[in-house]
C-alpha cells in the first residue's frame, strides 16, 4: 500500500514537458493500467487513440483552445502558478501543452456511463504515469478538439464510429527537465462526513 | 513491470463481504486516497458520505436495485457481468444493490461539466487504495438516479450535503467474502496507434 500511496500523494497535473518522445515500454505499461480500469457492467466500450504525431497534436489542441471559454484566474483565484494551465496563461494557444503523447479516449455517447468508464481509465493511467516517472494531465470535454473542419478529417482518418465521441484527452511526457515537481495543494476540510455507528468527527 | 502497475492490473469489483466493519484506520488511509484524486481545476468541491448505518445502506440499496431495473423484468434485460462476484443482474435475487456492504460511501462532487469525471476519480483512487489494503470494492452508478427519490433527497439533506451538489457514484467497501475472482478477458483493438 504504501507505495501506492506515495503516488496518489505525490501525483500533480503537469503541463510543461520536456519535447522527448515517453518510451515505448513505459506507454505500454500506462495503457494496460487503463484497460484494467473498472468499467460499467464489463462492456469494454471506450476506445484508447493513442496520437504520438506532432503536428496532429498541435492541430487539435488550437482547436481545443479556441473552443474552450475557461473562466480567467485572478490573483487569488489560479490552477496553477508552477504548471499553468490555458485559464492561468492567455498566451498558451495549445489547450495540450506540446505534450508528446496525447490520448483521445472515445465512448458510444448513448451509453449513461461513459464519461465515468473514460474518467476512472484516465486516473489510472495518470497514476501509472507517476509511478513511471511521466508527467499528465487530464483534459476534460474531449469533443471541441475536433469541433472545426480540420478535426472532423482526423476523426474520418482514426475511424472513429460514428456512435463514439471523444469524452476527454490524457496529455502524457516527461516533465521539463529542471523543474521542480509542483508542491502539493492544501486540502479543503470537511470533505468527508461520517454517519453510522462509527460515526465521529474528521 | 512496475510494481504498483501490476497490482493494479489485480483489482476486481468485489460483492461478496463479510459482515464485520472496516477498520477505522484502514478507513483514514482509503477516504485519504479518495481526498489526492485530481479535481477539475482543483475545485476540490467534493464531498464522500461514509455511510456506516446497515438500515439506511440497505434501504438505499434496495432502491439501487429498483433504478436498474425500473419495474422491468429482470430476464429481459439484464446481462451477465460476473459469476464469481454475482450482481444483481447476474443473480435476480439479491434485492440489495449495495450487497450488504458495511461500509457505502456516497460521493457527491460539484455541479457541471466535470461532475462525473471528478466523482469518478475519486472513486477510481478509493477502489486502488481498498484493494492495496486487502478490502473489497465495488463502484455504483445511478447515484443520482437515486438520491433523486424522496428518501434520497432526505438523506442527503440530514447529511449536510450542498443542495448544488452532483451524488455521481456510490462506492462499496468491506472484507472480502469467499474467494478472490479471477481476471476476465479485456476485448480487443481498444488501442489505436496513429
Amino acid at each position: 500500500m504504501g507505495e501506492l500511496m506515495d503516488t496518489i500523494l505525490y501525483r500533480r497535473s503537469i503541463r510543461r514537458f520536456d519535447t522527448r518522445q515517453i518510451s515505448e515500454w513505459e506507454l505500454e505499461q500506462i495503457l494496460k493500467a487503463g484497460l484494467f480500469a473498472p468499467i460499467a457492467g464489463g462492456g469494454q466500450r471506450p476506445i484508447f487513440v493513442v496520437c504520438q504525431d506532432r503536428e496532429i497534436n498541435e492541430r487539435l489542441g488550437k482547436i481545443k483552445r479556441a473552443n474552450s471559454h475557461p473562466r480567467m484566474a485572478t490573483a487569488a483565484s489560479y490552477v496553477s502558478r508552477q504548471q499553468p494551465s490555458i485559464a492561468d496563461d492567455p498566451n498558451i494557444k495549445n489547450a495540450f501543452y506540446d505534450a508528446p503523447t496525447v490520448i483521445t479516449m472515445f465512448g458510444p455517447k448513448n451509453f449513461l456511463f461513459t464519461p465515468e468508464d473514460c474518467a476512472v481509465a484516465a486516473e489510472n493511467m495518470m497514476l501509472s504515469a507517476d509511478a513511471l516517472g511521466i508527467g499528465s494531465c487530464y483534459i476534460g470535454q474531449g469533443w471541441p478538439a475536433f469541433d472545426d473542419p480540420y478535426g472532423q478529417e482526423i476523426l474520418r482518418q482514426w475511424d472513429i464510429p460514428g456512435d463514439y465521441y471523444a469524452v476527454s484527452q490524457l496529455l502524457l511526457g516527461y516533465p521539463r527537465p529542471g523543474d521542480s515537481h509542483p508542491e502539493a495543494k492544501p486540502r479543503r476540510a470537511g470533505r468527508v462526513i461520517r454517519i453510522g455507528q462509527e460515526s465521529k468527527g474528521r | 513491470m512496475n510494481e504498483i502497475i501490476e497490482k493494479m492490473l489485480t483489482r476486481h469489483a468485489i460483492r461478496r463481504f463479510q459482515q464485520r466493519q472496516v477498520d477505522n484506520e484502514i478507513l483514514d488511509q482509503i477516504l485519504t486516497a479518495g481526498l489526492y484524486a485530481p479535481s477539475a481545476g482543483n475545485n476540490q468541491y467534493s464531498r464522500i458520505v461514509v455511510c456506516q448505518d446497515s438500515e439506511i445502506n440497505e434501504k438505499l440499496g434496495r432502491i439501487s436495485r429498483y433504478m436498474q431495473f425500473k419495474g422491468q423484468d429482470p430476464k429481459s434485460i439484464a446481462h451477465s457481468i460476473s459469476s464469481e462476484q454475482p450482481s444483481i443482474q447476474d443473480d435476480f435475487t439479491i434485492m440489495n444493490g449495495f450487497y450488504n456492504a458495511p461500509t457505502v460511501l456516497t460521493i457527491f462532487t460539484r455541479d457541471g461539466v466535470y461532475a462525473h469525471d471528478d466523482g469518478a476519480m475519486i472513486g477510481e483512487n478509493i477502489l486502488l487504495a481498498a484493494h492495496f489494503l486487502g478490502l473489497g470494492a465495488c463502484y455504483v452508478g445511478r447515484t443520482g438516479e437515486v438520491f433523486a427519490t424522496e428518501y434520497g433527497r432526505t438523506l442527503w439533506k440530514a447529511w449536510g450535503v450542498p443542495e448544488d451538489m452532483v451524488p455521481v457514484c456510490n462506492v462499496l467497501l468491506g472484507y472480502i467474502d469467499g474467494p478472490f475472482p479471477h481476471e476476465k478477458p479485456r476485448r480487443e483493438g481498444r488501442i489505436v496507434r496513429v
